[in-house]
């Protein structure tokens, strides 16, 4: 029996040396600490980003930045949730509504439908927002993208750094939804508008964060002849850099610039900037000017492109990718710009030929 | 006096272990909070506020807790029968499919549908989990691989039929099945709170396997496979049918937790809605915690789900970031593991028994 008090008084005492040295380590300037929400001034706002575990995710990451930068700019209160499984999602939106933050964003598409179902059911507890994905739910704001444009771009480059006798192009994805769809649609036919002989290979990881799966995918592309190999796998891009570093072949990124000085293989990268969209929602909302409706954003909306076409990069371009084919993949983006390339339909991928 | 005294004394010994093992728990935590540079009893103050102890945390506590524990329960049914059901993943999504699409699909008063629904969910996670249990009895193929196996291939084959012939197209992006009518949805308890009647079924199903386990001529049988089977074959059991018979209530329990999540919560199938969830496995986990009891497994299951939504819930005020958070949470849960429930039955066991031989003695 005194053998168990001691060790629990023991255990007490460390304890409470550990607290003692926590106390200065804690940083109470931070957005608040626990017991939110009572001892506030009231007129301070407060925005809630809740979106997949962040991990390697440019996509998340970037969404994250313009939040954090947003707040420099206003001084709103801010929070992330990350979401460790599909069932958090629904829990984390109704946290950060019970919480009393004013405005909820949900960045992934993953969050839409449980974000649709609560703003259906507490339409004025909070302001709604979803980045990347559209919802049947009037007071929710969805922003959306014309990826295919982007991956149009994208296509066009591989084309044209591609070896004359080459024509097998890879991809690797997360899955073989909707959303890919228009990456894959987009990319098929900005290569076919080079080489028209074109054949493709796609992929699917299955998951937001798997490199070494999108590694090994990427590596038997390759072995089966694919000599470009585009990287749409989220997390698992990285994995596709791996393999093009080893094997020789190029690809592509997505998301923000990922090219990289030290893998010259990485001939170019898709932009989606989701960090001007959080920035955007962030704007609107502390000047007031919130007002729900959706909006669809693509290369004309500067938010949506290609490294070197239509977004500078510090880093130097790859010898591989010639000026002269450079300034086409320039006239065509000028062209989606100016409404002459349409690529705002898209057939369903069931039709598509 | 003296009754309540050794009472008293009875709860402290059985209990002080798994409180130690909280305590030591929570000191683990504590210096992976102090690395990443927060205060440990301010976390952990949230951490518990944002579990159990504020009602909207709770109740998402208990909502979160109800696939888990009725996949616990599936656990229990065919383990203590020394069946090692490590399937229950892939019966769930199986059955909850069948189910889901019944439901969607079946014309019919309402009432009618929900009974089919169900019953045809139930007996679909029966079917898929009587075939493991079949190529064991006739190709002697191993239940724990042939079950882990099938997870996987109903997980992709449910994936495969909802991306293509039966997903719902009215959402743009999300890979799910329609949804199931308002009037078949489980009702809620609180409004506004996605508390709902599934947790009360729950606890309905734990008390109906106590009852089977500890009342009934198959819980005996199943239960004397589970501790010598040879000794029971020669008792007269017939094993291959308790077998059968157990791997089927195994498999309709994990298609009712699948069902209840489905019914209760999202209202329709969606792609890897319970792989990515991992609830069989924390189920799993709540099971051997607690030595295979339905009561135990119920409790622990409680607990687990509350770690879980805690351990999401800290990020909102404290910034800690999840996989942080998750750290935590495991750590609390391995100290607790160690056999928490379990040591409470053995030694309420074993006094039981020295109070019988004491009064034999007298």
């Amino acid at each position: 029996m005194k053998k168990i008090l001691a060790l629990v008084l023991a255990t007490i005492m460390i304890v409470s040396l550990l607290a003692g040295c926590g106390a200065p380590a804690g940083k109470p300037a931070e957005g608040g600490s626990a017991g939110a929400g009572t001892d506030k001034p009231a007129e301070k706002k407060r925005i809630a980003l809740v979106c997949d575990v962040a991990g390697t995710q440019v996509f998340v990451l970037s969404m994250i930045d313009g939040l954090n930068a947003a707040a420099e700019k206003f001084g709103f209160e801010k929070t992330v949730v990350e979401c460790a499984d599909s069932a958090a999602y629904e829990d984390a939106i109704r946290a950060v509504v019970e919480e009393g933050y004013d405005l909820v964003v949900v960045g992934g598409w993953q969050g839409g439908e449980a974000l649709g179902k609560i703003a259906k059911e507490m339409p004025d507890k909070a302001h709604y927002a979803l980045i990347d994905s559209e919802v049947d739910a009037e007071n929710v704001k969805c922003i959306f993208y014309r990826e295919q444009e982007g991956a149009y771009l994208v296509g066009m480059i591989a084309a044209s750094v591609m070896d004359k006798d080459q024509h097998k192009y890879g991809a690797v994805h997360v899955n073989q939804g909707p959303g890919s769809w228009k990456w894959r649609y987009g990319f098929q036919e900005g290569v076919k508008k080079i080489d028209p002989e074109a054949t493709f290979t796609f992929n699917y990881t299955g998951s937001f964060n798997d490199p070494a799966k999108a590694k090994e995918f990427a590596l038997q592309q390759y072995a089966a002849g694919a000599r470009f190999i585009n990287a749409a796998a989220a997390g698992g891009d990285i994995g596709v850099f791996e393999a093009a570093l080893e094997k020789k072949f190029c690809t592509s990124g997505q998301d923000v610039d990922l090219t990289n000085p030290d893998n010259p293989y990485i001939v170019t990268s898709q932009i989606k900037d989701t960090k001007a969209t959080m920035e955007y929602l962030c704007d609107l909302f502390m000047n007031n000017k919130w007002a729900p409706g959706n909006e669809e954003w693509g290369i004309s909306e500067g938010v949506i492109g290609a490294v070197y076409v239509t977004h500078e990069s510090k880093n130097p371009m790859s010898e591989k990718l010639s000026p002269e084919a450079l300034e086409a993949v320039k006239q065509a983006a000028e062209d989606i710009r100016s409404g002459k390339l349409n690529l705002k339909e898209m057939p369903a991928e069931e039709d598509y030929k | 006096m003296t009754k309540i005294k050794n009472a008293a004394l009875h709860m402290f010994k059985v209990l002080w272990q798994p409180f130690l093992a909280i305590f030591l728990g929570l000191i683990v935590g504590a210096i992976v909070i102090l690395i990443v540079g927060h205060n440990p009893i301010t976390v952990y103050i949230t951490m518990f506020q944002k579990s159990f102890f504020t009602l909207h945390y709770l109740l998402q506590s208990l909502t979160r807790s109800v696939p888990i524990l009725v996949c616990s329960l599936a656990i229990v049914a065919s383990w203590r029968a020394g069946y090692i059901n490590l399937g229950v993943e892939g019966q769930m999504t199986v059955g909850s499919f069948v189910g889901t699409l019944v439901a969607v699909y079946m014309p019919g008063p309402t009432f009618v549908v929900i009974i089919a629904a169900v019953l045809c969910g139930m007996m679909a996670g029966a079917a898929y989990s009587l075939f493991a249990a079949f190529i064991y009895d006739k190709f002697n193929v191993s239940i724990v691989i042939s079950t882990l196996m099938m997870n996987y291939i109903a997980t992709y084959i449910t994936t495969y039929f909802i991306t293509f012939s039966l997903r719902d197209t009215s959402s743009v992006y999300a890979i799910q099945t329609k949804e199931i009518a308002m009037a078949m949805r489980l009702p809620r308890i609180l409004p506004g709170k996605p508390f709902n009647l599934g947790f009360f079924i729950a606890i309905a199903l734990v008390i109906l396997l106590m009852f089977v386990v500890s009342k009934t001529k198959f819980g005996y049988e199943s239960k004397m496979t589970g501790l010598n089977p040879v000794f029971a074959q020669y008792g007269g059991v017939k094993k291959t049918r308790v077998m059968y018979s157990t791997m089927a209530l195994s498999g309709a329990i994990a298609a009712c937790a699948g069902m209840l999540e489905i019914f209760g919560i999202k209202f329709r199938f969606v792609e890897s809605m319970f792989t990515s969830t991992g609830y069989a496995w924390t189920g799993l986990m709540a099971a051997l915690i607690s030595g295979l009891h339905p009561i135990g497994a119920g409790f622990t299951s409680i607990f687990l789900a509350g770690m879980q939504v805690g351990g999401q819930n800290i990020q909102l005020s404290t910034g800690i970031p999840v996989q942080v958070a998750t750290l935590i949470q495991s750590s609390i849960i391995l100290f607790v593991s160690v056999q928490l429930f379990a040591n409470w039955r053995k030694k309420s066991k074993l006094k039981a028994a020295a109070d019988s031989k004491k009064a034999g003695d007298e």
